[in-house]
């Protein structure tokens, strides 16, 4: 479904002064239904792939492709497209919300841009039982509630959009193990509902192993397949 | 935020008030014409009908010193609107989209920042002679510069926040992050700026008038007042006390305030979060 094909990726050394390859012809794809696990050390470039796949940031070489057809930055009306269908949750829950919107206008946000208020608002109720979130949330600002909270929000205003992707950038990284453990079921509820590809970035491989279908490992620059999430289970 | 942390920002909303009502109020509460010249009582000390005493050519300092804030307060505030938008408006634009449009900003502004603002308000008032449009040109033109660094630099952190990057993927359009995620997130550092750059707008006009440049005699105005006393300040301390004052408390209301509203806006120093 969400594919990257050979894609290549440097950037400038501080110290050398020339250029760090970061992705090496890296090939990577999501299926529906699917989660793929992407490993790998701090600095190694795993949300580098994810910003690529994104399209935050443009690859050296190589293509993402989405539904089999290259994404075109330019092509206005096809990135609005590519935006409502591949969604993306951040690592740092205290800072993925404006500071400024109370959250449920923040969540709202997302209904508001594709012109989907009205069945955002009817749907709203389902999405906050799917998520486990309570309503009063809406009314406060990010810093009034828990990170647990935050990345629930983060998530429902993704699922507003209906995406059929979902890039999970260390998106439980920063919780305690039982909020961790609350979240990936959810995430996992909603998988087997909706059918949605995740691609989980993390460090922890506990947390890989037992969420994903597929573990990748990206090692100096280059995507190694690792040991499957099934015969990996803890 | 505790109640006791407003009480500066409280007090210097105090003073703003009594000094904007008794600007609005003057023709109301002033006793005498503010230009009228009365020499059988010049340099008359403070007394019962005229509370803070005459000056050299007997005008009643009281009325003079209720209508001096008008025009120093109107210009300053205007010149600082013109400013604070010209300069955000380029440092945002510039902050986002960055490339050869930052490059020729950054250019402009280090041309306009590298001339002496003083020398350089003195020059653009003594050409265009004084009045009220040269000193609103001088003024815009040596500080709008503050505005667009301090408002590019904010854009330039910002626009690599988390949050931003969230709403990118959203597909959250580029005039729709500026406009109501980047500007507003600006208010906190925007609103100290315009505090603090009124305050140097009201000084600035204070200066050029004291040195003839600015506001015109007979104009009631309190750096008009201040020059005027020169002369005889050390037989008549009065005179030049009440427009020192009211210039020391106008600056002193302005900072107090611009310090509650950045503490009031900054909605990440409430509350602590649960994570």
């Amino acid at each position: 479904m969400l594919e990257m094909r050979n894609v290549c990726k440097s950037y400038p050394g501080k110290k050398t002064g020339g250029r760090i390859e970061v992705l090496n012809h890296i090939n990577l794809t999501l299926e529906q239904g699917k989660t793929v696990g992407l490993m790998g050390k701090s600095g190694s470039g795993k949300s580098t792939i994810a910003r690529i796949l994104l399209m935050l940031e443009p690859a050296d070489s190589g293509e993402v492709y989405f539904h089999g057809e290259m994404i075109d930055r330019k092509n206005k009306s096809q990135m609005k497209d590519f935006r409502r269908r591949v969604q993306y949750i951040s690592q740092h829950p205290e800072s993925f919300l404006d500071p400024n919107w109370r959250i449920g206008r923040s969540v709202m946000e997302a209904a508001k841009i594709y012109g989907k208020q009205e069945k955002a608002e009817w749907e709203l109720g389902i999405l906050l039982e799917q998520v486990k979130l309570n309503r009063a949330v809406f009314d406060r600002y990010p810093h009034q509630v828990s990170g647990g909270e935050i990345q629930r929000a983060a998530l429902l205003r993704a699922l507003i959009l209906e995406p059929e992707v979902v890039i999970l950038d260390e998106a439980t990284s920063m919780l305690d193990v039982s909020v961790q453990a609350q979240i990936l079921n959810i995430l996992k509820e909603i998988q087997q509902r909706k059918s949605i590809a995740y691609l989980l970035i993390s460090h922890d491989r506990g947390v890989v192993s037992w969420f994903t279908d597929h573990i990748k490992e990206l090692r100096s620059g280059r995507l190694l397949e690792s040991q499957s999430g099934e015969q990996n289970k803890f | 935020m505790r109640k006791s942390q407003l009480i500066p920002g409280m007090f210097g909303i105090f003073i703003l008030t009594v000094i904007l009502l008794a600007s609005i109020l003057a023709p109301v509460l002033a006793p005498y014409e503010p230009n009228a010249i009365h020499m059988a009582g010049t340099l008359m000390p403070p007394c019962a009908s005229h509370i803070m005493g005459t000056d050299l050519l007997g005008r009643d300092i009281f009325s003079r010193i209720l209508y001096g804030g008008r025009s120093s307060i109107l210009l300053a505030l205007a010149a600082t609107i013109v400013s604070m938008l010209a300069g955000m408006t380029v440092g945002t634009f510039a902050g986002y989209y960055g490339g050869v449009f930052d490059d020729i900003v950054l250019i402009f502004m280090n041309v306009f920042q590298g001339l002496p603002g003083t020398s350089l308000m003195i020059a653009i008032a003594g050409i265009l002679g004084p009045s009220f449009e040269s000193l609103m040109i001088a003024l815009v033109l040596t500080s709008w510069t503050g505005f667009a660094r301090i408002v590019r630099t904010e854009t330039l952190r910002l626009k690599e926040e988390n949050f931003i990057q969230g709403l990118k993927c959203l597909g959250v359009s580029s005039q729709g992050i500026i406009w109501k995620h980047i500007v507003p997130n600006l208010k906190g550092n925007t609103m100290v700026l315009f505090a603090t750059r009124i305050g140097r707008s009201i000084l600035s006009i204070s200066g050029l008038s004291f040195l003839g440049l600015g506001i015109q005699p007979p104009d009631p105005d309190w750096s008009v007042m201040l020059n005027d006393a020169r002369m005889n300040f050390r037989s008549a301390p009065y005179l030049i006390m009440a427009p020192g004052i009211c210039l020391v408390l106008l600056l002193l209301g302005i900072n107090l305030v611009g310090d509650m509203l950045r503490d009031l806006t900054d909605n990440k120093t409430g509350e602590a979060g649960g994570y």
